[in-house]
């Protein structure tokens, strides 16, 4: 059997092209000029600013420490930051604000004024987005560093008398931030369009533009309509500028690290450089605690009752409650599981398919190709394709709401898992696949019998990055699902605008032990799987 | 090896014994080597070669505990890292910065010497035609061959002023006439030069210019305490 390349096209394109289609006929053609309504809404200008701050600072200092935390940890790379990078943000942003801010646990606890964050402002959403996307940059860098020969720069670098720290900021940060291009376009995309934290933790009159694009669009009114229609096209400006600003970063790092190329430097690493590193070190173990205390504050809200300020502890603790909140989430829980399932075994299919297919035509496709759907701010799209005239009627129904969703969260999925699993293909050699074709095997049965055993661990690593993206989408379960879907994230959104305490946690916990569970069970599958190879091996 | 007189002996490397992890043993003899003489080692690919080069630069292997001294210049350099003991390092594989352009290389490499960076650029356009490669200063690596590649960073590593230099499988991936011609011009160039080398190759042809060879000795076994008894 041959590779079907026309039926493989066809799949691929109605999978990954269709959605573009659908977002570039639901533009709206009126562009928020001089005298559009957008100018006219109150407070506008301000929730403009504070959203390129929000998106240009976050990228940055994240940008920054995940560079740092990269030199510090060279040698002994901690297993911590997967852990931290898989717990999901909205679970854990209500689970810190309730410690860190005002009337909450760390204020109740020490004596004075600690809680300097208010609980919903510009820096507190900063800060919860740079504790999120760092673990995440880290942990995508380390994989880019792998990439890069970085220890044999390194070690060249000092055998010309040049300190470690010197030889890492002129000879390996420059390619590894050009590496990192697409991540950080993708992670500055989604501070400045962030909408979730942002209900939760942003700044209130006027909230960021992601928040209120959103709210426009759910008022069923004309001029709400056309704030939105507007709004979007101002949502892509502020991405557009993101990007630059990003472009310039990197042109202005490779122009220092040039300048810096020809000067005379120390060849032994400063006190100043090890206090850097030493502080950057404690940060990290800062950053894994407030993690860490993050799952412990949503046990203990889970099952504390009667917790009001300034007690310490609740006056009862009891399951009870927590149950009854369960029985109420146990349909947005088989949907969000559903949701994660279906569409990691998409995403995964369309993958392996969408890797074999480059290699069926004998092209490797840039990855941005594939990776568009985080180029692009989630709201627009999502917004774009409301606003299409090709989108039937009978998406609107309650089963088309669904199908709808479960595309969209497959398409932003495939973004993710197409950047660890497109390397790990790239890396495996095609010649014991043409063996077995030569062999008398079919394209797809070679394939499964002697490519597959090696990229097992890719596939399952590739499902769980689907999974765990499909469980923590907000935007586009919330505006296609059109009220008849509701996953753990919406209801988590909806439960934390309410004073109540225990329901939001409760909801945030069942989402961080959903990721876990995933985390885990992948793991040992991952291990089990391993073994058996090498038994398999041990045997022959 | 032959005598020398000891004033003259500008790189000692003592007895030396490496041990890896799994039990697998190497003894080296005593090394001597004055400015500008070479010394070839041969021995096949994987043997541990490369890993007493690493040892010499100053890299920290964890799998390998490696016995000896390295005294250059009368100064013992064992526990200084590798960019305080003057010893240059010339690999095949990544010869050269690949995202920064000759010039910028080689600029790399005088930053310590306090030049200003117009006699920087002098000092670079002059060593480039002294080793038949003008106006290469603006070329990107991936732009040059194998052969230039080799020539610019062996001119690298000369220029940051080592008291040693070590080429690791230096001539690799060089087509059979151009292997010639480089390996020709890199052992006159380091004469000239008067910089004491080591140079590890798998192919004995690399090494029929060194001063001196050494044949990398095969590997014992470390025998267990049970064994023993």
């Amino acid at each position: 059997m041959k590779f079907r390349s026309y039926f493989v096209t066809t799949f691929l394109a109605a999978l990954l092209l269709l959605p573009w289609l659908l977002s570039l006929t639901g533009l709206s053609a009126k562009l928020p000029l001089g005298g559009a309504a957008l100018w006219a809404y109150p407070g506008i200008l301000s929730a403009t600013l504070q959203t390129l701050a929000v998106g240009l600072f976050a990228t940055l200092l994240s940008t920054v420490l995940a560079s740092l935390i990269l030199f510090a940890e060279q040698h002994k790379p901690s297993k911590l930051w997967a852990l931290t990078f898989t717990a999901p943000h909205l679970a854990f942003a209500v689970a810190f604000l309730w410690l860190f801010t005002p009337f909450g646990w760390f204020d109740r606890l020490l004596p004075g004024p600690w809680a300097w964050l208010e609980q919903q402002s510009l820096i507190t959403l900063t800060l919860i987005l740079i504790i999120k996307e760092t673990p995440f940059l880290v942990v995508l860098g380390r994989q880019q560093l792998l990439q890069l020969p970085s220890q044999q720069w390194l070690m060249q670098g000092r055998s010309l008398a040049s300190s470690h720290w010197h030889s890492w900021w002129l000879l390996v940060f420059p390619p590894w931030l050009r590496a990192m291009r697409l991540l950080l376009i993708a992670v500055a995309i989604y501070s400045v369009g962030v909408v979730d934290i942002a209900t939760l933790a942003g700044p209130l009159n006027p909230p960021l533009l992601g928040p209120l694009l959103v709210s426009w669009q759910q008022q069923f009114n004309p001029l709400s309509r056309e704030l939105a229609a507007q709004g979007l096209w101002l949502l892509l400006a502020l991405t557009m500028l993101a990007v630059g600003w990003l472009y310039a970063q990197e042109k202005l790092v490779w122009k220092i690290a040039r300048w810096r190329l020809a000067r005379a430097r120390k060849s032994r690493t400063s006190g100043r450089e090890i206090g850097l590193i030493t502080f950057v070190k404690g940060l990290r173990w800062l950053l894994f605690a407030a993690t860490l205390a993050s799952g412990l504050a949503l046990v203990a809200l889970s099952v504390g009752n009667g917790w009001f300020h300034p007690a310490l502890v609740a006056q009862q603790w009891s399951w009870h409650a927590a149950a009854n909140t369960l029985e109420r989430l146990a349909s947005p829980l088989l949907t969000t599981l559903a949701l994660g399932l279906v569409t990691a075994v998409l995403v995964s299919v369309a993958l392996i398919v969408c890797r074999e297919w480059q290699r069926a035509r004998g092209r490797d496709y840039p990855d941005v190709v594939f990776m568009g759907a985080l180029l692009v701010p989630q709201t627009a799209l999502v917004l774009a394709w409301l606003q299409t005239d090709w989108l039937p009627f009978s998406a609107l129904s309650a089963a088309g709401s669904w199908w709808l969703t479960l595309y969209a969260h497959a398409w932003f999925a495939f973004a993710y898992a197409y950047l660890s699993y497109a390397p790990a293909e790239r890396a495996v050699t095609q010649a014991h696949l043409t063996t077995g074709r030569s062999l008398g095997f079919s394209y797809w049965q070679s394939w499964w019998y002697f490519k597959r055993p090696a990229l097992t661990a890719a596939i399952g690593y590739a499902f769980l990055v689907s999974f765990l993206v499909s469980i923590a989408q907000y935007v586009p379960t919330l505006l296609l699902g059109q009220g008849y879907l509701s996953t753990l994230t919406t209801e988590l959104v909806v439960l934390s605008s309410g004073a109540e305490l225990q329901a939001p946690a409760v909801a945030a916990l069942l989402l961080w032990l959903l990721a876990l569970a995933a985390i885990l069970l992948c793991g040992n599958i991952f291990v089990a799987l391993a073994s058996r190879r090498v038994k398999q091996r041990q045997q022959i | 090896m032959k005598n020398k007189p000891e004033q003259n002996l500008h790189v000692r490397l003592s007895e030396c014994q490496l041990k890896w992890r799994e039990g697998r043993i190497i003894d080296l003899p005593a090394i001597t080597l004055a400015r500008g003489e070479s010394l070839g080692v041969m021995g096949p690919s994987g043997c541990g070669k490369s890993t007493w080069l690493r040892w010499l630069l100053g890299v920290t292997q964890p799998y390998v505990k490696v016995t000896g001294d390295i005294i250059i210049a009368d100064h013992s350099l064992v526990q200084r890292p590798i960019e305080e003991r003057g010893i240059g390092l010339v690999m095949q594989e990544q010869a050269l910065f690949p995202h920064y352009n000759v010039a910028e290389n080689l600029m790399f490499a005088l930053a310590q010497q306090k030049l200003s960076r117009s006699k920087q650029l002098e000092l670079i356009a002059e060593n480039l035609v002294s080793i038949g490669l003008p106006d290469y200063q603006q070329r990107m690596p991936h732009q040059l061959s194998g052969g230039e590649r080799a020539r610019i960073a062996l001119l690298r590593a000369v220029l940051a002023k080592p008291e040693l230099i070590l080429l690791d499988e230096p001539f690799n991936g060089l087509d059979q006439a151009r292997r010639q011609q480089v390996c020709q011009w890199t052992y006159q160039f380091l004469r000239e030069q008067g910089v004491a080398a080591i140079v590890v190759s798998h192919d004995e042809n690399d090494l029929t210019l060194a001063h001196h060879r050494l044949q990398w000795p095969q590997a014992q076994q470390e025998q267990s305490n049970e064994a023993l008894s």
